[in-house]
């Protein structure tokens, strides 16, 4: 069974989404949820504190999504990391090019709570 | 003067300007060259072919002279009274006002999350936690409206780069204003082309 108080790290650029997302991991009893708004902050808090899970949009400026992961699986320290996409980008190249930087799952956008709490058994173990 | 005479002075002053504007041809000095041209070209009129080189020349000239000035025309009309600035700042405030919306809609959703704990009935409390849920769920259209309309904002920004460019090019002392980077961002697809969460499963487990 995962254990529920793990840090998980979700990114996005737009803060009703952060909430959103917050908000659903509560419901589904994770507890150690903190936010970022950009790939950039988000690798500064990466560097500060050890994160199980990195849940991340893909369309954010200046560092996008994909670039966030690329970066985190190029660092040593980072690079084991779960990061799952949750993005609107949904075209076959796009989904290519996540899992080729090496992302864990991909979710698109709207999703509702039941494909969240799927992908984080898929990555996490079940729930 | 032969032909040959008269083409190699045009060549010369080809290479001239060449060197002048490291190595390119600019949109000024391409009619400045014509207009050499047609200058050499008459004085030294000898024969009829000469004279329907005169006029095509000529003819290419006003042209072109005329294209340069109504395209610095239309541009001067598209960013005249930032018209173009105006509207891309009209639909980020469609942005900010939709994401207060959703922000007031999910505080009160949260208020009642925190009330249905207090309800004793366990049928009731699951209920509402369902609702709850649900409306979370609903409020995703907020980043999807807002993407779609940053797509928008940011073709406006490009539509508006180039024909800054195309000023700068006519009219050398216009601003320029960057166009914004790519890295395989569309945005959100169209409601019924969008593929289905199973349908990216299914892809994304067979790359």
């Amino acid at each position: 069974m995962v254990d529920m108080n793990i840090n998980i790290l979700i990114v996005d650029d737009y803060k009703t989404m952060l909430r959103i997302i917050h908000s659903l991991l509560t419901q589904v009893g994770f507890n150690n949820v903190d936010e970022a708004l950009d790939g950039s902050s988000a690798l500064a808090k990466l560097k500060e504190k050890k994160y199980e899970l990195i849940i991340s949009d893909w369309n954010m400026e200046p560092m996008s999504g994909l670039e966030l992961l690329k970066n985190v699986r190029a660092d040593e320290q980072l690079k084991n990391i779960p990061f799952i996409m949750v993005t609107a980008e949904s075209r076959t190249d796009n989904v290519i090019a996540a899992k080729e930087a090496g992302v864990s799952n991909y979710i698109v956008k709207p999703f509702n709570v039941e494909t969240l709490k799927a992908k984080l058994a898929t990555v996490l173990g079940p729930l | 003067m032969s032909d040959k005479v008269i083409f190699d002075k045009l060549f010369s002053e080809l290479k001239k300007t060449q060197e002048i504007s490291n190595g390119s041809i600019t949109m000024n000095n391409f009619d400045n060259l014509i207009r050499q041209l047609i200058d050499m070209l008459s004085t030294h009129l000898v024969n009829d072919k000469r004279k329907e080189i005169l006029y095509q020349l000529e003819m290419l000239l006003a042209q072109f002279t005329s294209l340069k000035r109504e395209t610095a025309a239309l541009s001067y009309e598209i960013l005249r009274d930032n018209f173009l600035s105006d509207v891309i700042m009209d639909l980020r405030s469609i942005i900010a006002q939709t994401e207060k919306s959703v922000t007031k809609i999910l505080d009160e959703a949260d208020a009642i999350a925190s009330l249905s704990q207090k309800v004793t009935d366990t049928k009731i409390r699951e209920e509402l936690m369902i609702k709850y849920t649900n409306i979370l769920e609903l409020c995703n259209f907020q980043d999807l409206t807002g993407q779609r309309t940053q797509k928008v904002i940011n073709l406006l920004n490009e539509a508006e780069s180039v024909i800054y460019k195309m000023l700068h090019i006519l009219s050398p002392e216009a601003d320029l204003i960057s166009a914004p980077k790519q890295d395989l961002m569309n945005g959100p697809q169209d409601e019924n082309n969008r593929p289905s969460q199973d349908e990216i499963d299914n892809l994304f487990n067979n790359i």
